[in-house]
């Protein structure tokens, strides 16, 4: 298999574009043609080169431009980057975004049939967040399909979003009448010609995520005509789907855009439950894909190749870590390694292809926060819920602080507030009203072990009461090396209504919480 | 479809292409939203930045993990939260920053160590990264990775500088690393960094040229900083802190001499001396009579490293030393002159500091010293910032303390909120410039902690912003 999946250059084709220099065909479709590339620097790129009858109105290389200015606000996780744009010699506007090495989904379901729950799941989570990211910058992508879904070796990515499409902000037909687009992934109104909004891309999602797990198309298969027609009257066969993506599929098909859910509540009800207590959605998610992306055999397994293969190009790096090659949130890979299918040439490829990931570099999830003077905030905003049952408390005056445990060397840290009211936590089992958690860490800063006296730790409630730690908890240390550190919990059970106040470590250690 | 003769001819020429070409030219002026930035600019957006680290921030779940916060504006403007590539848990992200322009664009670059970050499984190792400033989207991060070693704390101190050709140079502290078959004898390794990081060197007290021996406990690079020392002018030199070595004379010793008592040494030359260095040192006997050394001065424990007309300044801590009273403390100050090499100037106390900052006060070269453990009032460990106006001048009287201890700039604003922990200046157009805006952090300010500006005698309190968990905001700070 290719892994870049680019075929050859046809005559025709420029030998570059702006500064890129064209390598091969990535796809073709109808605004444009999509080639992949190499930068100035280096590094693999998909440029994407609009069709020359488009260029020719004066105005669509401006609209065009200011349409990529807006996809650059797209927070790149679960999709692919855009890094440039600019105009041809010839004056043909082009765009130029990250390269995602992988296998498309459609190519994925044709050959392999559908997913199994785990990277059906990853596949929906990553979608999910992708439109979420797409919709929070004012974009549309309305021609989310299989073939746009690229499942990397660190997640699904959504490319191709809709930067021209968008131009015709309200219509999906060109002046000249024709469809853009790709029939039977589309929601009614989009068939209509009605107004698209990102509910149409949620719409997509369902069945894009039916599609994966069932191997059929939902609307079936057909001409543009026949599709058209059952978007319009009946409701798409989804199978059977493991939950919650069957619930979740079935409310995003909903044929009245204004029920379906939005993105993000797809993005939260994936998540929550996985990663508790999360900062916000989008570090949610990013810690939900990586604990549990499990890429389908036929892409994991380019893994050990791809690490065999940097050595032979860069013998400098041979101690890379593997991770370290893909670009995007990485995990190591949960599959077992399968039987190998390389064919004789596909060697070179996949050193190609690990050059070209390494030398993309890992990226940052970047979360902008709004400061006092009203600047505008460009990513997912934190959820308001919280998550601990129990009345919210004020954290106590020694919660995050670094708390010295006798001179200025060992310090003891507790670095958020108890986590209170949970019925069970590991083995232990509340048994008086609900446990609470206490993470701590100690630490040395000294130039020499540093002797930790804890006797049994014990916390006092509001009351004034005393609790010991529950066998869970972890022991203390007696002793801790020079930059040494410990890191552990003490699980403690409340009666109900009682609040933590003080944990009491050791002599003259004390935590308020 | 797919012969291989035609998968071979792809081959040759992605293989070929994904070398890069000589005199490359990016041609992205169109779109390159650095192109407005000011002097030490994150975003690009025409404003100095700012950069914290919050090494206990839990991020996404992950406790522990670490945060490094980008205060656009120096505070002023919005929070920026960025983490690691991979975040895990105790990592420690963000334990030390610092600023540089690393690579081509304008926007301010960030370099962080995450010294408690596991390598391959090896627990502890430690990573650092540059995070390179970005206008909008996710910024792009370069892993700097060592050779992974058990509990070796790469990432602990970061220093960078940017080099003439284009790029930077990088130090990195590995203090634990059991260099030279003894343990915590420490070590540094050197990048240099354009677009991608390429491993130049690592120095230990045994290197050729480096005064010293690497013995158990040294923790060589616990601090370090970059700056044009001596030897040659136009390359750099690396200014090491060395807190725990003890003084104990000539050879290897171990627990022998005044214990802890602190070095600081530095290295000449080390991009072209490539190996075979030049190298001083000094002991706290050697740089001043101010005080009398004994063990637990951690000499070294914090430095900085400045430029002011021509002249370069490097101030370096002994928080501990004893004074009149115990543990009283004092900055020594060396200087090296024009073309010449650095040499003691005159120490400045007495004040336990733990944190330095070179800074333009209005035209005159300061130093500020962050002394996290002073009292305010009844207060405990609220945390001082003093400063030191004209430290860069010779004292009248040789190398005698100034007997003012420096001026009180800042006062924490609650006991046990340790400001002054960490300082920085911020705005200097390099890292060698002294900015004109100062910054301290206050990591135990409230459970998150926070970063201070000090304007006018006045403290500004910035907390962090939304994101991220924040336990520890202003354990490092840098601009």
């Amino acid at each position: 298999m290719d892994p870049t999946g680019a075929e050859p250059l046809r005559p025709q084709d420029p030998p570059a574009v702006g500064p890129y220099r064209l390598l091969g065909r990535l796809g073709e479709g109808g605004m444009g043609t999509v080639y992949l590339a190499v930068a100035p620097g280096g590094r693999l790129v998909a440029v994407k080169v609009v069709k020359a009858q488009f260029a020719l109105d004066e105005d669509f290389a401006a609209r065009f431009h200011a349409e990529v200015g807006n996809a650059r606000r797209v927070a790149s996780f679960c999709t692919a980057q855009v890094l440039d744009n600019g105009d041809a010699a010839d004056g043909t506007p082009y765009m130029v975004t990250e390269y995602i090495a992988g296998t498309p989904l459609s190519r994925q379901i044709d050959r392999y049939g559908p997913l199994e729950p785990g990277p059906l799941h990853g596949v929906a989570l990553g979608v999910a967040a992708a439109l979420a990211a797409i919709h929070v910058a004012g974009l549309v992508h309305r021609d989310l399909k299989p073939a746009n879904v690229i499942l990397s070796l660190t997640g699904p990515r959504v490319i191709d979003f809709g930067i021209a499409r968008a131009l015709d902000t309200s219509h999906s037909f060109t002046q000249s009448g024709e469809l853009l687009g790709s029939p039977g992934w589309w929601a009614p109104e989009q068939v209509r010609g009605e107004e698209v909004t990102p509910a149409a891309d949620v719409f997509a999602w369902g069945c894009l995520v039916a599609y994966a797990g069932t191997g059929r198309h939902p609307f079936g298969r057909g001409d543009l005509v026949t599709l058209a027609a059952r978007v319009l009257n009946s409701r798409p066969d989804l199978g059977t789907l493991p939950a919650p993506l069957g619930e979740l599929a079935h409310r995003a098909t909903a044929s009245d855009p204004a029920r379906r859910p939005s993105a993000q509540d797809l993005l939260i009800a994936l998540v929550s439950g996985v990663v508790p207590g999360a900062a916000s959605p989008a570090a949610a998610a990013t810690e939900a894909l990586t604990r549990s992306w499990e890429p389908p055999p036929n892409v994991a397994e380019r893994r050990r190749d791809v690490a065999a293969a940097q050595t032979l190009i860069d013998p400098a790096s041979a101690a890379t870590d593997p991770r370290q090659l893909s670009p995007g949130a990485g995990t190591p890979p949960t599959a077992p390694p399968p039987a190998r299918r390389r064919s004789r040439g596909g060697r070179w490829l996949l050193a190609a292809a690990a050059v070209a990931v390494a030398l993309s570099v890992s990226v940052a999830v970047l979360v902008r926060a709004t400061g006092g003077a009203g600047r505008s905030a460009g990513a997912i905003r934190p959820p308001t819920a919280g998550t601990a049952a129990g009345p919210a408390a004020t954290p106590g005056p020694d919660v995050g602080r670094r708390i010295h445990t006798g001179g200025y060397d060992l310090q003891l840290i507790v670095p958020a507030a108890p986590r209170c009211g949970l019925t069970s936590y590991g083995a232990v089992t509340a048994r008086e009203g609900g446990l609470c958690v206490v993470t701590w860490t100690l630490l040395n800063l000294g130039g020499d072990e540093a002797a930790f006296a804890a006797s049994s730790p014990r916390l006092v409630d509001d009351r004034g009461a005393d609790h010991p730690a529950e066998a869970a908890s972890t022991a203390f240390p007696d002793a801790v090396a020079p930059g040494a550190r410990a890191d552990g919990v003490l699980v403690f059970d409340l009666p109900p209504g009682r609040r933590p106040a003080t944990l009491v470590v050791a002599r003259g250690v004390e935590v308020r919480l | 479809m797919r012969r291989p003769s035609v998968l071979a001819a792809v081959a040759a020429l992605i293989l070929f292409a994904a070398l890069p070409p000589a005199g490359a030219s990016p041609a992205l002026a169109r779109t390159d939203g650095c192109a407005g930035a000011g002097a030490a600019d994150f975003d690009g957006d025409g404003t100095d930045d700012a950069v914290a680290g919050d090494p206990f921030a839990g991020v996404g779940g992950l406790a522990g993990a670490g945060a490094v916060h980008v205060l656009l504006d120096a505070g002023r403007g919005g929070v920026l939260a960025l983490h690691a590539p991979v975040p895990s848990a105790g990592a420690a992200f963000g334990w030390s920053v610092r600023t540089a322009h690393v690579d081509a664009d304008r926007c301010l670059d960030v370099i962080v160590g995450a010294p408690y970050a596991d390598q391959d499984g090896t627990r502890d190792a430690g990573a650092a990264y540059v995070v390179f400033g970005t206008p909008s989207g996710t910024p792009r991060v370069a892993a700097l990775r060592p050779d992974p070693e058990r509990d070796a704390h790469f990432g602990w101190s970061v220093a960078a500088a940017e080099l003439g050709e284009g790029g930077a140079l990088v130090a990195v502290g590995v203090p634990h690393a059991d260099s030279d078959g003894e343990r915590d004898s420490g070590a540094i390794d050197l990048f240099r960094v354009r677009e991608t990081p390429e491993r130049l060197a690592r120095i230990t007290q045994d290197s050729d040229g480096v005064i010293g021996n690497s013995e158990a406990g040294d923790m060589y690079g616990w601090a370090v900083a970059l700056g044009r020392l001596g030897g040659r002018p136009d390359d750099l030199d690396l200014a090491v802190g060395v807190p725990y070595e003890n003084d104990d004379g000539a050879g290897r010793q171990v627990d022998t001499g005044r214990i802890d008592a602190g070095m600081v040494g530095v290295v000449f030359d080390v991009i072209t001396a490539r190996g075979h260095y030049g190298s001083v040192k000094w002991d706290l006997r050697q740089a001043t009579d101010a005080v009398r050394e004994s063990s637990g001065d951690r000499f070294g424990y914090a430095l900085d490293y400045a430029e002011w007309k021509g002249d370069g300044y490097l101030a370096a801590t002994a928080p501990l030393t004893d004074g009149d009273t115990k543990d009283s403390g004092l900055v020594q100050v060396f200087v090296r002159r024009g073309a010449g090499q650095l040499a003691p100037l005159r120490a400045l106390g007495p004040v336990s500091a733990w944190s330095l900052a070179w800074w333009d006060a209005g035209g005159v070269l300061s130093l500020a010293a962050g002394a996290p453990y002073a009292p305010s009032g009844p207060a405990r460990e609220a945390g001082v910032v003093r400063a030191f106006a004209d430290a860069g001048q010779s004292a009248a009287n040789g190398q005698l303390v100034a007997g003012s201890g420096g001026r009180q700039l800042a006062v924490g604003s609650a006991a046990y909120e340790h400001l002054g922990a960490a300082v920085t200046d911020v705005g200097g157009a390099t890292p060698f410039t002294p900015g004109r805006t100062l910054l301290a952090g206050a990591p135990d300010h409230g459970p998150t902690g926070a970063v201070a500006l000090l304007d006018g005698g006045r403290a500004t309190y910035r907390p962090p912003g939304t994101g991220v968990s924040s336990a520890d905001l202003g354990a490092a700070v840098a601009g």
